[in-house]
């Protein structure tokens, strides 16, 4: 299995932080899960590592029903960092949407690499490093 | 620089540097750069591709940039040791334009040390300045290449302005005229011209007049020139008098011979009735004889006078027949044309005209006109026409029978004509009533009017009636009556008698088919109009009144757009204004508001048909309907319809929301269920995971009752309404969360002044209370102590409830769309659950009601609760 040096999970449901953890874990994807409750917490983290020029987690998995800023108000934010940042990160996004517009949004950003349906399982780890191959 | 300064000479460059919006550069001898700021920096690197930097020195072969430029002065002003502060254009090759600036920089023995430039972008002054110089040279070459000369002169012909086409006119220089007085160019004996003609032109504005006269050329002959000239002392830009003029020296030698020529032939013309006029090629009369001078007041309406164009002569409605006459004559062609002159005494004279090119050297140089008095041959034409009717008229009365009665209306004589009209003999008739002939219900009236001629000798009467013909039927006829009692040869009443059958059924079918169209105008269910052109009313159906309650008879001569309403009036009339431009046969106007006798709008539909080109119409046709009602309930259809796609949508919201927020919970089990570790049940992590399993399984318990507790809302559809005293409603409200308002030390202020019952459903107005105060302290601000103070208000039909708070407030710009959605939270605060704001709006709904949100971030919120105001139920 390939080994991730950081993955950030942006996700508020402590449950569902505990199931990706201990997947990630299990599996030994990587040793360093970082856990943000928001997105605006996330959005910070970045930031931050963008100022002291250190690298960016290379797997973010986000949440979008979150409060304070969800994943999308996220993606839009993120955005606007996106020229600053030398290596994107893959976003997948984590959901138990049930709206298909959630499903047709998740195209609209090309950066967005594709859409995981909760709950996160060992499968979804293969399709993480699918696209970590192309 | 001033070494008492505070600051060192350095630092104040610096400052300038650092501050200014230039680019600016500091160079010494070397051409290395002793300093400069950031935009000479970028300015360099846009124009050199290279980086600039302290340090960086400019080598001296450089070319074609303007580095070269900066390098050749600096060669220049260390050598010469001086150096003047000037300014410099450079273009670059993206059309920039910049001025430099050259500051050399001293020390204290007045030697240069360095030399600074500044460069400003003038690209956008310089383009402006580009543009008018275009024009500028545009209009000059338009001047200069002209034919004619052209000048301005105040009104004492001082000229003010001369064109440099004066040369090729006069061959003057401009300048040699700028400032003269045209008046002292003219000949002598043509001063009374120019005076005449300056007269014209200062007493009349804007009209062109001109003249031909001599003035000086350059060579010092009098030449010919024509000249126009208009009063132009209106208009502030010219505020002058402009006129154009060109050389017709040539020309003028040509019409001498020729008038020579003239002149001997004048002897012989002047003694034939005809007249004889010459003009020359720009139409001006050159001579005429004795007889154009005689019959001219009968064909010109000015005086005939050498020099004068023919164009002034005529009237002007002929001006551009005679002209196109003309050109056809220049073409060698002969011409020809007739005038018609009704003099004082109201006698009418016809003139022919006939147009001959006059040559010289096979060139046309004028033309010979000819005129002949043609009243009498044309009056005799006209006698022809006229006794040419009469005959006519004369055979046409030949068709009417002669019936002569005597004063007991039995008839006397009878012509022959009468076996054509009635079918009877004469003789037939001698003897007989004529009264008999009439049909029962005229008897009695005719008989009166019969009477009336009898009693006055020489009346008469006309009538169209119907007589009886021998063959049974009634025909028609148009009959006069003539009383001739007096008249010794006929002594007696004359009947004219003549059928009219044809004209009577023509006349009967148009009246059919009239009738036939006002039945359907009049009780159709369309108002119909005729209007014209500019939408004056000329005919209104009856029909007018039953729908709008308008008299039909008041609204002809009124303006129908005055009744449209004024929001709708603007679009209707430029449909109604392309239908007439476009000549569009019909147009539809589409539902619009037209005011009623009762002064109220309804809703019309009309179909406007134009018949301005049909003779009998002459207008435009309206075919309008009251749809006052079919809108009405059109739009309370739509609006329907709009409220079911918003409860649908809503509901699919709804639906996505909820099955979103029970597969949360219900993936969080499968994940946990995934992690048990199956094989070894003493794997410490299981007993972890049943924890969790604990937390999920009530987290969607939760949510289950939740959305229970939404769809009870949702599908109850029986809200009693009763009085609700509100300050004791408060009250209770107030006790029943005594303990969390306690915990956060708030105060409850109320003040239900404005009113102080309403009539609600009490279930909701309570958790519509509860809600907003318990928002209200949990978002309170730390820094203050939490103050709700509630109120209400009346406005138009509306009750509204005020809840305002002190506390942190919301970011309205980012989540106004999603404040009142379901699971919808703003703040990691607290255990909100994003349901209660949702709850409150769907039960304000369910009232009828609706509610508004405005809040400033640190501040505080204010939530108004819009409820139907029923004074009772």
């Amino acid at each position: 299995m390939k080994k991730f040096n950081s993955i950030l999970l942006v996700e508020d449901d402590p449950i569902a932080i505990i199931v990706c953890d201990r997947i990630i874990k299990l599996n030994n994807f990587t040793d360093n899960l970082i856990t943000k409750e928001n997105g605006k917490e996330a959005l910070k983290y970045i930031q931050s590592l963008l100022e002291e020029n250190k690298p960016l987690p290379e797997v973010i998995l986000l949440d979008i029903n979150m409060p304070i800023m969800n994943g999308w108000d996220f993606l839009n934010e993120y955005e606007t960092l996106l020229d600053k940042i030398a290596n994107p990160p893959m976003i997948f996004i984590l959901s138990s949407t049930a709206d298909p517009n959630d499903f047709s949004k998740t195209t609209l950003y090309n950066f967005v690499k594709d859409f995981i349906p909760k709950p996160f399982n060992k499968e979804h780890l293969s399709l993480i490093e699918s696209y970590c191959e192309d | 620089m001033n070494n008492n300064l505070q600051f060192s000479y350095e630092q104040v460059v610096a400052a300038f540097l650092a501050g200014t919006n230039d680019a600016y550069v500091v160079l010494n001898n070397q051409c290395r750069i002793i300093m400069l700021n950031k935009n000479y920096a970028a300015f360099h690197y846009q124009y050199t591709n290279a980086q600039a930097d302290e340090g960086t020195m400019y080598i001296p072969s450089i070319q074609g940039t303007f580095l070269h430029f900066l390098i050749e002065t600096i060669e220049e002003c260390f050598a010469t040791g001086k150096l003047k502060k000037f300014c410099h254009k450079i273009q670059t090759d993206t059309e920039k334009y910049y001025d430099i600036e050259v500051n050399p920089f001293f020390d204290n023995t007045g030697k240069i040390t360095a030399i600074g430039f500044g460069f400003f972008d003038v690209t956008k002054r310089y383009q402006i300045s580009n543009e008018i110089q275009k024009s500028e040279k545009l209009f000059k070459a338009l001047v200069t290449n002209l034919v004619d000369a052209f000048q301005l002169t105040n009104e004492e012909l001082k000229i003010l302005y001369i064109s440099d086409s004066v040369k090729n006119a006069l061959d003057y220089e401009p300048e040699e005229l700028l400032n003269q007085y045209f008046f002292n160019l003219v000949h002598p004996d043509d001063k009374i011209i120019i005076s005449k003609w300056l007269h014209q032109i200062l007493t009349t504005s804007n009209t062109f007049y001109s003249t031909e006269l001599r003035v000086k050329h350059k060579n010092n002959d009098w030449v010919f020139i024509e000249i126009a000239g208009r009063n132009l002392f209106h208009i502030p830009e010219v505020g002058a008098i402009v006129m154009n003029y060109r050389n017709i020296q040539n020309k003028k030698i040509a019409e001498k011979a020729l008038e020579l020529a003239e002149q001997r032939m004048g002897l012989l013309l002047n003694n034939t009735k005809e007249s004889f006029i010459v003009v020359n090629s720009r139409l001006r009369i050159v001579t005429y004889n004795r007889a154009a001078q005689e019959h001219s007041p009968y064909f010109f309406i000015d005086e005939l006078q050498s020099g004068v164009s023919l164009l002034n002569l005529i009237k002007e409605e002929e001006i551009e027949n005679t002209i196109n006459l003309f050109e056809k004559v220049f073409d060698g062609l002969e011409g020809e044309n007739e005038t018609t002159f009704t003099d004082e005494k109201n006698v009418v004279h016809i003139y022919r005209h006939s147009f001959r090119p006059l040559f010289s050297d096979e060139e046309i140089v004028g033309v010979f006109i000819t005129s002949t008095d043609i009243t009498e041959r044309k009056q005799a034409e006209l006698q022809v026409k006229i006794s040419e009717e009469r005959h006519k008229t004369i055979i046409r009365e030949s068709f009417d029978a002669m019936i002569i009665c005597n004063d007991k209306f039995i008839i006397t004589e009878a012509s022959p004509i009468v076996l054509k009209v009635l079918g009877y003999q004469p003789e037939e008739l001698v003897g007989r009533q004529c009264l008999d002939f009439l049909e029962e219900h005229n008897k009695e009236n005719h008989k009166t009017l019969i009477s009336q001629v009898v009693a006055a000798p020489d009346s008469e009467f006309s009538v169209d009636t119907t007589i009886l013909h021998k063959n049974g039927h009634y025909v028609w006829v148009a009959a006069k009556v003539k009383n001739l009692f007096h008249n010794p040869l006929i002594n007696g009443l004359i009947f004219m008698i003549r059928d009219i059958t044809n004209r009577k059924s023509a006349e009967n079918q148009v009246l059919l088919s009239e009738q036939r169209f006002k039945q359907l105008v009049q009780s159709g269910a369309d108002m119909i109009s005729i209007l014209t052109k500019e939408g004056i009313v000329q005919y209104s159906s009856p029909t007018v009144k039953t729908i709008l309650g308008n008299d039909p008879e008041k609204d002809i001569g009124k303006n129908i757009f005055n009744y449209v309403h004024p929001k709708d009036r603007e679009l209707i009339l430029s449909q109604f204004k392309d239908m007439i431009d476009k000549n569009l046969k019909q147009t539809y106007f589409g539902p619009f508001r037209f005011l009623n006798a009762a002064k109220q709008y309804r809703w019309i539909e009309t179909v406007a048909t134009n018949l301005l080109d049909d003779s009998a119409i002459h207008g435009i046709v309206t075919n309008s309907r009251d749809i006052t009602e079919r809108k009405k309930l059109n739009d309370k259809q739509k609006a329907l319809t709009g409220e079911l796609i918003k409860k649908n949508e809503d509901l699919q919201q709804f639906s996505f929301i909820t099955s979103h927020n029970l597969r949360a919970p219900v993936a969080n089990l499968i994940g946990l269920l995934n992690l048990f570790n199956k094989q070894d049940y003493s794997d410490p992590f299981n007993e972890t995971l049943l924890e969790k399993f604990e937390e999920a399984t009530n987290q969607l318990s939760n949510t289950l009752n939740d959305l229970i507790e939404v769809l009870v809302l949702k599908s109850n559809d029986e809200t009693p309404i009763e009085k609700i005293a509100l300050e004791e409603f408060t009250q209770k409200i107030v006790q029943s969360i005594e303990k969390q308002i306690k915990e956060c030390d708030a105060a409850i202020e109320t003040n239900f002044s404005a009113l102080e019952t309403i009539y609600t459903n009490k279930i909701y107005l309570k958790s519509i209370f509860q809600n907003l105060i318990s928002n209200a302290l949990k978002y309170r601000s730390k820094h203050r102590k939490p103050v709700i103070h509630i109120s209400t208000k009346i406005e138009e039909e509306w009750v509204i409830i005020l809840f305002t708070d002190n506390g942190i407030g919301i970011d309205l710009k980012k989540y106004r769309d999603r404040i009142f959605g379901l699971y919808q939270r703003f703040h990691n605060k607290s255990e909100g659950k994003g349901l209660g704001l949702y709850m409150i709006k769907a039960q304000i709904t369910t009232l009828g009601g609706k509610i508004e949100v405005e809040s400033e971030l640190g501040t505080g919120t204010t939530f108004k609760v819009y409820l139907k105001y029923n004074e009772k139920i």
